[in-house]
């Protein structure tokens, strides 16, 4: 007879049988097929011997004085841990209830009387097997376990990363109201706000395509660009052809990011809106029963090149109390048990069915209420603003400190746009930029820029392109307007002048601002009237020459209406 | 005498124990005399539940070494003592001393 | 998800009809669909109709089959669009670079 050798490690075999003769004749079969033998002489003895020997395998005889077979099996089951003990049953016992106590304990297998060796040892080395294959189980699931946590540390290290960079930052206004999907860093939600010098507020949308860490990394180039570019007054159109830009050349083909970004003017009391692939986002205005849809007209951002991007944007007069909503498809797409989708008509007749003082709510509410989920299961992505009044929107924080003196203290320079670049090149970036060369300036950096905006749009619109204000007072006026502005720009001939120069003396600042336009000028005297004598006239919050009286010291025009002189003033370190 | 044990299973069982074949018989040997002993020492107590354990583990040491009629009547009187037949237990108590008698001559014997 | 492709030689057009979920799954399969091809078709046809699900992916996939047919050069058509393919399509304005039916 050969002993064949048992596969690995697992060779040490536990022989519980109270009867001599038995035990003898087990332990020399066992002992012959290559396997370690311990013997116990009963149950208690067993059990013993199963903690201090540590057996891979056990037979055990059923019925045993003191501790029967059963309660040891029972024993070494609940005590084997992770491990598996294949447990043997010897029994003589034959008939099927007593087998199925057998089962019960925790037996794996029997063995009957007289005990054969062929069978015994086919049935050792059966269960030996699938105590190494329990055990491979065992370490592949424990690598695995260890892989895991790894992922989850590399996810939690990146959604930081992501939340730091490209989450909602200066979204704790009240006129703003928001959502973003607990699991943005997976679905590639997006969410960016921020104010430009004038106070505009600026906010962008985006779901990239893809998922996790594909996701995140779009968003941190496309959050450099979109703040760093609302901060020094950029447009929107310039934002946005820039974001694409920037996609385009760090995603790879294929992924792409649906935007929409909308600029709120709280002093003109305009909307700008680009959408580029996103559900469209909705105005709602005051009063009013319908909803006007702001709509994807757009290839999604990182798609076309440079040179055939699209960056037009289309523009809508608001008034306080007017909501404008956005939202990702994480709405439109939410589904309930049923598997029915939450949809674009479900949103809208909430959106325009809801108290306007509960909207955002409503809508909230509206979603969870379908989906049937618990906050913690939500996937939504949305935003609310709501158009204030100019005084009540949250100041800028002031950049610097108030006491900076240092810079030029005594300066000028001169800057003009001729035709090929009014066409195409937004000047105040640069020229804001420069002006808070002189650190005594940022103090009022907003109302600088916000002057500069003013005085350039006049010149351009009015001077040179030659469109009349009085257009803007209507609603469809408002829209041929910035139409006919488009198209005026495009073949537009002339050029617009600045000049400045700035001092400061003592502690008193001063901030000399010259625009002139190469247009033909216009009735100033009647307009200058006409502006003193209204009051809040409706459309005029503070536009125009109103908003200059405003933030300027004097204001000047000159004959034939075609230049302005503005002067600011004031004492630093008392603003 | 050979009919007592089995000679076949004798032949395997030597085949399994190899040079451990004298051991296990002598294991029997004594072992088989002290299960006996505390059967009958069982019935004299009249703790029919031992006496019943302690038939049912001597049958199956006879079993294991190939002793079948001695392992029926082993048998005989483990259900004996389960269905409480007391008249029944006497008798068979005697039968098993005297073919565990015959048994160990014949393993003694080989 | 499967895909059929047929190549129409005097045509020189490569149809690949979709069945079943448009999705990240099937992005390997679509690929091989159309590269490695000894042909060179002029013209790419997308056939929708059995197609039950089309997501961002998937648009991102054809922007890659715009891209090897050549761009801006390409003749990349999407045909047999149900309501809800239709509707993704027209959201993301792809007919501003594929001629959709």
């Amino acid at each position: 007879m050969n002993a064949k050798t048992p596969g690995s490690g697992a060779n040490r075999v536990l022989v519980a049988d109270d009867n001599a003769v038995d035990r003898k004749l087990l332990a020399t079969i066992v002992g012959r097929a290559g396997f370690e033998v311990i013997q116990a002489v009963d149950g208690n003895d067993a059990v013993e011997k199963f903690y201090a020997e540590k057996p891979d395998m056990v037979l055990l005889d059923a019925l045993m004085p003191g501790k029967d077979g059963f309660a040891v099996a029972e024993e070494i089951k609940a005590n084997s841990g992770d491990g598996f003990v294949p447990i043997i049953f010897l029994t003589s016992l034959t008939e099927a209830t007593e087998l199925a106590r057998c089962v019960d304990a925790g037996g794996d297998d029997f063995l009957s009387k007289p005990y054969n060796r062929v069978i015994l040892q086919a049935k050792l080395y059966a269960l030996q097997r699938m105590r190494d294959v329990h055990q491979t189980v065992q370490t592949q699931r424990d690598e695995i376990a260890k892989h895991h946590m790894q992922l989850v540390a590399d996810q939690e290290a990146a959604k930081a990363v992501f939340d730091n960079v490209a989450s909602a930052r200066n979204l704790e206004a009240p006129y703003i109201k928001y959502l973003l999907s607990p699991l943005a860093l997976f679905n590639g939600d997006v969410m960016l706000a921020a104010q430009n010098p004038a106070n505009n507020l600026y906010i962008m949308l985006g779901d990239f395509t893809g998922h996790g860490l594909a996701a995140a990394i779009g968003a941190m180039p496309l959050s450099d660009v979109f703040y760093g570019m609302t901060a020094k007054g950029f447009s929107l159109a310039e934002v946005v052809r820039e974001c694409n830009r920037k996609l385009g050349s760090v995603l790879p083909s294929g992924y792409f990011c649906c935007a929409a970004a909308l600029v709120v003017d709280f002093s003109r009391y305009t909307v700008e809106y680009w959408n580029g692939g996103l559900p469209s986002a909705y105005l709602r205005k005051l009063g009013n029963s319908e909803l006007t849809p702001l709509a994807s007209k757009h290839l999604p951002l990182g798609i076309l090149p440079h040179d055939q991007f699209k960056d037009d944007t289309l523009i809508h007069e608001v008034s306080p109390g007017d909501r404008l909503f956005m939202a990702t498809d994480g709405v439109i797409e939410a589904r309930n048990s049923q598997g029915e989708y939450f949809g674009a008509e479900r949103l809208e007749s909430l959106v325009v069915n809801s108290p306007a003082e509960s909207l955002f709510g409503s809508v909230r509410n509206g979603v969870y209420d379908f989906i049937g989920a618990h906050e913690s299961d939500d996937d939504i992505t949305m935003v609310e603003i709501t158009v204030v009044a100019e005084e009540q929107l949250q100041a800028v924080n002031l950049q610097d400190s108030l006491d900076e003196l240092g810079g030029p203290k005594d300066w000028k320079f001169s800057y003009e746009l001729g035709p090929s670049s009014l066409k195409d090149f937004n000047p105040l970036p640069l020229l804001q930029q420069v002006l808070m060369g002189a650190p005594y300036l940022r103090v009022r950096a907003s109302a600088i820029y916000t002057v500069l905006a003013e005085l350039y749009s006049n010149a351009l619109e009015h001077g040179v392109l030659g469109l009349r204000s009085e257009l803007k007072s209507s609603a469809e006026g408002f829209a041929q307007y910035y139409q006919a502005r488009a198209k005026a720009l495009d073949q537009v001939s002339g050029s617009v002048r600045f000049e400045v120069e700035g001092s400061i003396q003592e502690t008193q600042v001063e901030l000399r601002i010259r625009v002139k336009d190469s247009g033909k000028g216009f009735d100033y005297e009647s307009y200058l009237e006409r502006a003193r004598s209204s009051e809040t006239t409706a459309g005029y919050h503070g536009r125009g020459v109103r908003l200059l009286w405003d933030l300027c010291e004097t204001v000047e025009f000159r004959d034939p209406g075609n230049e302005v002189e503005v002067t600011m003033q004031w004492e630093h370190g008392y603003e | 005498m050979s009919d007592v044990l089995d000679k076949q299973l004798l032949e395997e069982l030597k085949l399994v124990m190899e040079d451990e074949f004298t051991e296990l018989m002598d294991t029997f040997l004594s072992e088989s005399v002290r299960q006996f002993a505390e059967a009958r020492q069982a019935w004299q107590s009249s703790d029919l539940e031992m006496l019943r354990r302690h038939a049912h583990s001597l049958k199956g040491s006879c079993g294991n070494v190939g002793a079948t009629e001695l392992q029926s009547t082993c048998a005989a009187l483990e259900h004996s003592a389960r269905d409480e037949l007391t008249a029944d237990i006497p008798a068979l108590i005697e039968q098993v001393s005297n073919q565990l008698e015959t048994v160990s001559e014949a393993i003694r014997a080989l | 998800m499967t895909i059929r492709t047929e190549l129409d030689q005097d045509a020189q057009k490569l149809t690949i009809a979709i069945h079943g979920r448009f999705d990240f799954s099937a992005h390997k399969d679509f690929r091989d669909s159309y590269e490695g091809l000894d042909a060179r078709p002029h013209k790419y046809s997308i056939d929708m109709r059995e197609a039950v699900y089309i997501d961002s992916s998937a648009l991102g996939m054809l922007l890659l089959l715009r891209d090897h047919a050549g761009g801006d050069n390409a003749d990349v058509e999407i045909v047999n669009c149900n309501a809800d393919v239709k509707k993704i399509l027209t959201i993301s304005n792809f007919d501003q670079l594929f001629t959709i039916h």
